[in-house]
């Protein structure tokens, strides 16, 4: 599975993933545009409640994803590393 | 004043911030469109032992609306944000389930905590109040089905059947050939009569129309969860009993006025009791000639009157006979 993909190879697929597109981070974003200095409120008021609830489904969705993704990394089996050296850490 | 002003703004200047960085404007989306996933109680676990808990309820009802309608879920996360009081949250959740399963009797937030509410409308045909309660479904049986009362219901001991669950089974025999041909008449009144004589006998295969309350609980199946199918599933059974409960109602009526079904079932009655005392399978039944309706609907769902009463007929037991 490892063959040939290195831990360098590994961080650069991995820094090169892009962002999830989310629905709910989209109206942030559109929000934060329309300047609204004294609103006074962390989250968006007046954006239509079937937009919220479309952005609320793919967040929890998502976040049902990402729990599923962190499981199963938590339960991966160590990989025997057989032909590395580690002289340096010599005893 | 200007300091106001900027502590004022600094909500919206952090929210600004916050938008351009990928981590804390998912951070900020997650708490604004699902605070619940970041609960530090177990909001799906039923408040048993704090049933009066206003702050428990609310918090189990928003996961309830979380599984079943995320259209509820974000205006009931609003509503809070904004304030609302314990009785708001009921009227606005309850509100919100009945838009979605017009059909689910739920009428409090206190009724969430045993699982989706039911109704049930089974009857106890040998349980003294029956007569008492159903004197029209009673002499529906008692006329057409010769099933009689021991005695009358006031000479009656608390354990004493009233009707003895012999003659309803002996009766239950005749009914479903009449049932079976009732239904394919395909028009009404006979599919309400069909729809009578199931309920009479509790042989409608709809649980909320052959149990009773205490049957179910005693029949020791558990309460039915807060899930988008199960709500889905029992808002069309609610819906089911009760196109089946009005057309029972319908049909007593139909036997007390219109003299040639009256007669007609007495004959096929009386037939069927023939044909099961030579055990004869075959027995053909004859009914009056009624028109057909017009116009048809393609579903039983939401419709109303006869229609509703003959669709459920048409969708639900034609096709299964």
């Amino acid at each position: 599975m490892f063959n040939g993909t290195t831990h360098g190879d590994l961080l650069k697929i991995l820094a090169a993933v892009e962002p999830v597109d989310l629905k709910g981070l989209a109206l942030l974003r559109k929000r934060s545009r329309q300047r609204q200095p004294r609103s006074g409120g962390w989250f968006p008021a007046d954006v239509d409640s079937r937009k919220v609830a479309e952005a609320a489904s793919e967040m929890i969705d998502y976040m049902h994803i990402c729990r599923r993704s962190m499981d199963r990394l938590a339960v991966l089996q160590p990989v025997s590393v057989i032909k590395a050296s580690f002289e340096e850490f010599s005893i | 004043m200007s300091a106001l002003d900027d502590l004022q703004a600094t909500t919206a200047l952090l929210t600004q911030a916050m938008a351009h960085d990928a981590v804390l404007s998912l951070a900020l989306a997650a708490t604004w469109l699902d605070p619940l996933h970041f609960s530090e109680r177990d909001y799906a676990d039923a408040p048993y032992g704090h049933e009066e808990d206003p702050q428990a309820l609310m918090l189990f009802a928003t996961g309830m609306a979380r599984e079943c309608s995320r259209m509820l879920y974000v205006d009931l996360l609003e509503g809070l944000r904004q304030g609302w009081t314990f009785s708001e949250f009921d009227t606005a959740f309850c509100e919100g389930i009945k838009r979605e399963y017009p059909y689910i009797p739920l009428d409090s937030i206190y009724d969430v905590i045993y699982g989706v509410p039911l109704e049930f409308y089974g009857l106890e045909q040998t349980e003294p109040d029956f007569l008492v309660n159903h004197p029209d479904f009673a002499a529906v049986l008692g006329g057409y089905f010769s099933v009689q009362p021991v005695r009358k219901a006031h000479y009656l001991d608390d354990d004493e059947e009233a009707i003895s669950s012999e003659d309803m089974e002996a009766a239950c025999k005749i009914a479903r050939p009449i049932i079976d041909s009732l239904i394919k008449q395909d028009r009404q009144p006979y599919a309400d009569l069909a729809l009578l004589l199931m309920y009479l006998f509790s042989i409608s295969h709809n649980t909320l129309v052959d149990y009773t309350t205490d049957e179910y609980w005693d029949g020791g199946w558990e309460p039915l969860e807060w899930e988008m199918d199960k709500l889905e599933i029992a808002d069309e059974a609610c819906d089911q009993a009760r196109i089946v409960i009005e057309g029972a109602y319908r049909a007593v009526e139909v036997l007390q006025t219109e003299q040639d079904i009256h007669a007609a079932l007495v004959a096929n009655i009386r037939a069927v009791q023939t044909a099961l005392e030579r055990k004869d399978s075959h027995v053909t039944l004859a009914w009056p000639h009624r028109g057909r309706p017009r116009r048809t609907a393609k579903s039983y769902r939401r419709a109303a009157g006869p229609d509703a009463g003959l669709l459920l007929i048409r969708l639900c037991y034609a096709e299964e006979n």
